[in-house]
């Protein structure tokens, strides 16, 4: 008899399993449904040189700013919403702030503003929003999403004032935030940066070289659903880095393998799918022994939402990952996970 | 009409010298029970130990012994019933086991059962004897024997359960 | 070896030849390898699977008070089997679990826990108080169903 005190938090996991070449493929929509994303890591099995091709792609992730002590209802400012939201593609989100604990804010490509606010924060905002799914019963958070660009939240109007002045004299809410525009949009968030405290982030690249990691190389699209929690078991323990105990799994010197796992942290806003293509393009249709690539992004933990707006919290497992399989006959294993008590993914 | 679930497990200690068993108290056995779910579960299981776990009834002549558990955990108590390998009492350990008979809900079935066991037994001895006189001693023995007493002594225990159950 | 079973869970990351071997084995022929291509059409396959990670995975650090305190990954190993035989007894303290990775250092270990045993295993963590007689306590950073956001954690950004 195994002692269990209670179950283990709730976990869900999505595998799609398809190809690229079906005209209805929805790896790209299913994909940018994570809108904040914090690293992105790339396995390239079999491949002994630096991925020059890959490069330009892994540079080319946009810079992002943290804003200091910005106070939220700066996101209102007339001039800020007609130059940047209303255009779209503007990710925010606060910074250190803890899903579980503080009031976290989130500004969404779509012009969605979702607050997540504990109680006394939610009352005295005054603003309509509904209990969160996550302790729905003891009511003691609330979630507030505004859409910027409805009709009811035209600058001047009742909806707009009534939540900047919430935002403004009433909960006067500061956050240190993470602001990113899509590339080539940066000069719209100049006037909102030069009123206060920022610096300019970027992403850095982080690559190395794994000589003795044998890749299973038999690795192919015939990966059945019950396999899954090895392949992504697998994927982690490269990507941790853990190293097996004793030699005996090194391989023969004819077969030593390379792989690069290419990390990106602190990628932030946008979703990678520009990656795919590349890889797929460049990658993959050189002929290998390994014939795949694996392509992982990490959500924000403390994000107020995960996929789509879907509410997001980290009571205790706070995960909303994906991790995408390419082949070399263009099919694909899309895995998404989602945490203990998120909706599930699309 | 709610009430408080319990499991009784019926329980006979099995001892290579019988006249060991009239060493034995309720007090003894519970101490034996919760040292054996304390090496067994832990802090855990010793702490689940002491949430209406007690001896109900102990028959020192025929080594019965009525546990009760809280219904909720009764499995995890009973998985370290088999590690128990002695009970001490009065400074001197007896070597035993613990064999379930039977696990009831409540004490009037397992004092059912209990009934039916042992005229079971009875009439597997009864042809074992080898001549009429060691029958007739048997059977003087049932009727001379306190018995009765100790059936009344269950049956109010029983009621008393009863009670304090509606 | 302080990752006993790890590597029976990796079982198709050995070398090459074996490797595919016992891929092939596993499928018991059903289809073979750059076998007949599949056709793109029809194969769109979703599948949700609920609660069935065999594993839970946790991300933890020791924290003591003497911070020069060296103590290695058998000690650590050795030191939650206390803990788990304390809380749990003989039959918690035979709980499965591995320490896949762990930096002396920082004293940080990632664990892998058979699911149903995560909560025992977490709450013996809690209830840990003392190390070689002086007092310490485990900081539970992150826990997943999954290994792969243990290295992703978005509260580890650091932009100062």
């Amino acid at each position: 008899v195994m002692v269990s005190v209670s179950r283990p938090p709730r976990s869900v996991l999505v595998c799609d399993s398809s190809t690229f070449l079906h005209e209805k493929n929805r790896v790209t929509t299913q994909v940018e449904q994570l809108h904040f994303n914090y690293k992105v890591s790339l396995l390239l099995p079999e491949c002994s040189s630096a991925p020059s091709h890959l490069d330009g792609v892994l540079n080319g992730f946009s810079s992002f700013y943290l804003i200091r002590n910005l106070p939220i209802y700066e996101l209102l400012d007339r001039d800020f919403l007609q130059s940047a939201v209303f255009q779209g593609s503007v990710y925010g989100l606060s910074y250190r702030t803890r899903i579980d604990e503080d009031n976290c804010v989130a500004l969404m490509p779509d012009g969605h503003l979702v607050l997540s606010l504990d109680k006394d924060s939610f009352e005295v905002l005054g603003v309509e929003g509904k209990p969160s799914r996550f302790n729905h019963r003891t009511k003691s958070r609330f979630v507030v999403s505004v859409d910027l660009c409805d009709g009811s939240m035209a600058p001047g109007g009742r909806g707009y004032q009534r939540l900047h002045t919430g935002l403004r004299s009433r909960l006067q809410m500061k956050a240190d935030f993470l602001l990113s525009h899509h590339p080539g949009g940066g000069a719209s968030l100049q006037a909102l940066l030069s009123r206060y405290d920022w610096s300019e982030h970027r992403p850095a690249v982080s690559s190395r070289t794994l000589t003795d990691l044998s890749c299973p190389t038999l690795l192919t699209s015939d990966l059945q659903p019950r396999d899954s929690h090895s392949v992504l078991e697998w994927l982690g323990a490269v990507d941790a880095a853990i190293t097996e105990d004793g030699g005996e799994l090194r391989s023969e010197p004819d077969q030593v393998s390379w792989s690069r796992p290419a990390a990106v942290p602190g990628v932030f806003s946008g979703a990678p799918s520009h990656l795919c293509l590349p890889v797929r393009r460049r990658h993959l249709e050189q002929p290998r022994l390994a014939s795949w690539a694996s392509l992982t992004v990490h959500g924000f933990a403390d994000s107020p939402v995960c996929w789509g707006r879907d509410e997001h919290g980290a009571l205790k497992v706070g995960e909303n990952f994906y991790s995408l399989l390419m082949f070399q006959d263009h099919s694909y294993q899309l895995y998404l996970a989602a945490g203990a008590h998120d909706s599930c993914p699309p | 009409m709610v009430r408080v679930k319990s499991r009784y497990l019926l329980c006979e200690v099995n001892v290579s010298n019988r006249s060991s068993l009239l060493h034995l108290d309720d007090r003894a056995v519970a101490a034996a029970v919760k040292a054996a779910v304390a090496r067994t579960h832990g802090d855990y299981g010793a702490a689940l130990c002491s949430i209406r776990f007690c001896v109900k009834y102990l028959n020192a002549h025929t080594g019965i012994v009525l546990l009760r558990f809280p219904k909720k955990f009764y499995r995890l108590l009973w998985s370290a019933l088999p590690f128990i390998t002695g009970i001490e009492t009065r400074g001197q350990k007896i070597p035993c086991f613990l064999n379930c008979l039977h696990v009831g809900g409540t004490i009037r079935t397992c004092q059912k059962f209990l009934i039916q066991y042992n005229k079971h037994q009875l009439h597997q001895m009864l042809p074992k004897c080898k001549n009429k006189e060691e029958k007739n001693e048997v059977r003087r023995a049932i009727l001379s024997c306190s018995l009765t007493g100790e059936k009344m002594g269950l049956k109010g225990e029983e009621s008393e359960e009863e009670r304090a159950n509606t | 070896m302080p990752f006993p079973s790890f590597r029976k869970a990796l079982w198709w990351s050995g070398p090459v030849a074996p490797a595919g071997r016992s891929w092939l084995l596993f499928y018991g022929g059903i289809r073979r390898m750059n076998g007949a291509k599949k056709s793109h059409e029809s194969d769109y396959q979703r599948v949700v699977l609920k609660n069935s990670s065999p594993y839970h995975y946790m991300k933890v650090s020791l924290e003591l008070e003497d911070e020069s305190t060296k103590v290695s990954a058998v000690e650590l190993k050795h030191f939650i089997i206390t803990g788990l035989k304390s809380l749990f007894g003989e039959v918690g303290a035979a709980l499965d679990f591995d320490v896949l990775k762990y930096s002396e250092d920082t004293r940080t270990a990632f664990l892998r826990v058979p699911s149903r045993g995560l909560v025992n295993l977490w709450s013996s963590l809690t209830l840990l108080g003392s190390y070689q007689s002086q007092a310490c306590a485990f900081r539970v950073l992150q826990v997943s169903s999954f290994l792969l956001p243990l290295t992703g954690n978005s509260r580890e950004l650091l932009l100062d």
